[in-house]
């Protein structure tokens, strides 16, 4: 089994992230990335020499813009597929995950937008079972989608529902 | 009910047509009233009485009655009303507690300046603990502990004589139980005799010997590194002729502060394991050194099972088992929470004993151990050997590990959720790991560093299994109750000469 089958969505294809949801990871990153350049920079500048200051900055800016880049690729690495009995979730480019939530196990659906989501206009489902580890979140979704696709689970969850 | 004397008895099964007409045709079971102990105070409040007594005797057998006099009378005094004070408080709230038992539910009520009424219905009891701590054991007090499942705290009956506690413990196991899994079965089961000593039909599995308990814990590595430490640190004094060196030790202070609480608090939890089967089936454990506590576990809210092996446990053969219960998630070694211990040390067959109790229809043997391709060799450099994985049509196992060589098990109809995950390694050398998610506790299962096709195949095939055995009861691990012995006959177990009180005694004042 070569690479790729390995996380082969079980369907025709993964429905990927709302075409919004790589911008606000991109805003997210430079955000926390600038945050982090200020932390490392600014004591720098104070205590230190120029140059060292200097340096320090020019990493931390590439860094920054090499995660702003890559945002979209993380962003299109999301993925999650509906069946019958299952959800699917596929997300990570290094570290990568497929995570599978039968429809029956799932205790409750949870939709959620923060302020930046919803300027975005995106929204996050969570899949809630009765394992912390599952941890079963599809991030990027529009919010009608995310609407309809909670009302599906839902929907299938009390149908197939089983105790624990 | 004519015979006023078994006016406490539950109805007859004659006189019983039906459980959903129970409530309607004949007259409930009328309610119990249970006190607490008169003692109750004295165990609850110990630790201000010592405190006063302590402060007012200490200086006694020097100085005599002169030097409290000295001390002045007003400090005597303040002291002498702080311990009216605990008295008439306990006394009060002793005399405005009450726990009342109808035919569905256990009642705690407290009437001492808040009123507070915690009801609890039999149906939604999970288990019953029984907690005795250092003093009230000494006054031959128990205390009950109701758990009901979810976040919430468990509900206690604080205390009552110890054999009415397991008496009582042992009513509400059953009506719990019997109404988990037969509604009618509680109810209507014979009534004749009445409760016998419970711990003499109580069939032993597992018991963990003191001197077992204490050599487990010597053979940790932890001790192994403090004895290498202070043979250097003497090698050092003897080579060198100067204590200078010591002064390291003092870095070492707290750790072995640390090490002892550890040490201490297991031994305190973990004294004296006995694992028993109740007539009816139930598991039990019951430990401890200064408090002692018995603990039912819920066999059908076990969720995973794990067994790990310290490093040095190995040359005795030894094991430690703990379990996910639902409900109960993780649990601190020193926590006063219900514990998810099964077996705290023992070996091959006791381990064995304590799964077969647990879950009878579990074959570990018998699962085709598959292990892991040769490449993860080169992530896991010292123990890929000892991976390995597999599954029959009940259960998951994973196993690795060279220093805590450690098994998880999960039924398949107990799995939540499953993933398929891949590190950059991982992915370099063409493997992945499959992660089976259970509810939270000490279990994790992960089969780690499959190969592709295999890895790929047992996530999404555990899917199928997964319905399958939710699906399939025959493919619980646990006897359903049908095939088990019939359990022995429940009576509310009543005091003797303790007349129960009538439908309105003051159990409705």
């Amino acid at each position: 089994m070569s690479q790729t089958e390995l996380f082969a969505p079980p369907t025709e294809r993964w429905i990927p992230m709302s075409p919004r949801y790589a911008p606000l990871r991109r805003l997210n990153s430079a955000i926390d990335w600038t945050i982090f350049t200020l932390i490392v920079c600014v004591p720098l500048f104070i205590f230190t020499e120029l140059w060292i200051a200097l340096a320090a900055l020019a990493g931390c800016l590439a860094l920054l813009v090499w995660r702003v880049i890559r945002q979209g690729a993380l962003a299109r690495a999301w993925g999650y597929a509906e069946r019958d009995t299952d959800l699917y979730i596929k997300s990570g480019i290094w570290f990568r995950k497929l995570t599978v939530v039968p429809y029956g196990r799932m205790q409750a659906v949870e939709v959620t937008s923060g302020p930046l989501e919803r300027a975005f206009k995106v929204a996050s489902v969570k899949l809630v079972t009765a394992s912390a580890q599952s941890d079963a979140v599809i991030p990027g979704l529009d919010p009608a989608d995310a609407a309809l696709l909670r009302d599906r689970l839902t929907e299938r969850g009390e149908t197939q529902a089983t105790g624990l | 009910m004519s015979n006023p004397d078994e006016a406490y008895l539950l109805p007859s099964p004659e006189a019983q047509p039906g459980p959903t007409e129970q409530h309607n045709d004949l007259p409930a079971h009328e309610p119990m009233l249970e006190r607490p102990h008169p003692l109750t105070p004295i165990a609850k409040g110990w630790i201000a009485i010592a405190a006063v007594l302590f402060f007012v005797f200490r200086d006694l057998p020097q100085d005599g009655w002169q030097r409290v006099t000295e001390m002045g009378w007003w400090f005597g005094g303040f002291l002498g009303v702080v311990l009216v004070i605990a008295l008439v408080a306990g006394y009060l709230s002793w005399r405005f507690t009450k726990f009342i038992i109808d035919d569905e539910q256990v009642r705690i009520e407290r009437r001492f300046i808040t009123l507070r009424s915690d009801r609890i219905a039999f149906t939604k009891i999970q288990s019953v603990d029984i907690v005795q701590p250092l003093v009230p054991r000494i006054l031959g007090l128990a205390a009950l502990r109701i758990d009901v499942g979810g976040q919430g705290s468990a509900k206690t009956i604080e205390y009552l004589a110890r054999t009415r506690a397991y008496q009582l413990r042992d009513y509400l196991v059953t009506r719990a139980h019997g109404t988990q899994t037969t509604v009618a079965a509680s109810a209507e089961r014979p009534l004749a005799g009445v409760f016998e000593d419970v711990a003499a039909s109580d069939r032993m599995i597992v018991r963990v010997p003191p001197g077992r308990l204490l050599a487990s814990m010597a053979a940790s590595p932890w001790t192994v590194l403090l004895l290498i430490f202070l043979t250097v640190q003497i090698g050092v004094i003897i080579v060198t002729r100067s204590f200078t060196m010591i002064v390291g030790a003092v870095i070492l202070v707290p750790w072995l502060l640390g090490l002892g609480s550890v040490i201490l608090s297991r031994l305190r939890n973990e004294f004296n394991f006995v694992l028993t089967m109740t007539p009816d089936g139930g598991l039990r454990t019951s430990s401890g050194l200064t408090s002692l506590i018995s603990q039912t576990i819920p066999r059908n809210r076990v969720q995973a099972v794990d067994i790990s092996q310290p490093l040095l446990w190995r040359a005795f053969g030894w094991y430690r088992v703990r379990i996910d219960v639902l409900g109960l998630g993780a649990t601190e070694e020193s926590s006063s929470k219900p514990s998810d211990l099964l077996l705290p040390v023992g070996d091959r067959r006791d381990v064995d004993a304590a799964l077969a109790a647990l879950w009878p229809r579990l074959n570990l043997a018998g699962i085709e151990r598959r292990p892991i391709p040769q490449q993860a060799r080169k992530i896991r450099w010292l123990d890929a050997q000892t991976f390995y994985w597999g599954h029959d049509e009940r259960v998951l196992v994973s196993h690795g590990g060279l220093f805590v060589p450690r098994t998880s098990v999960v039924p398949h109809g107990r799995v939540q959720s499953v993933r398929l995950i891949q590190g950059p390694l991982q992915r370099r050398l063409g493997l992945a790991s499959v992660e089976a998610h259970t509810t939270p506790g000490p279990v994790n299962v992960v089969c780690r560093h499959l190969a592709l096709g295999p890895a790929r195949e047992l996530a999404l095939t555990e899917l199928d299994r997964m319905r399958h055995a939710r699906a399939n009861p025959k493919l619980s691990l646990i006897v359903p109750p049908a095939q088990m012995p019939p359990p022995p006959p429940v009576v509310y177990p009543g005091y003797p000469g303790y007349p129960p009180p009538g439908p309105d005694s003051d159990a409705r004042q």
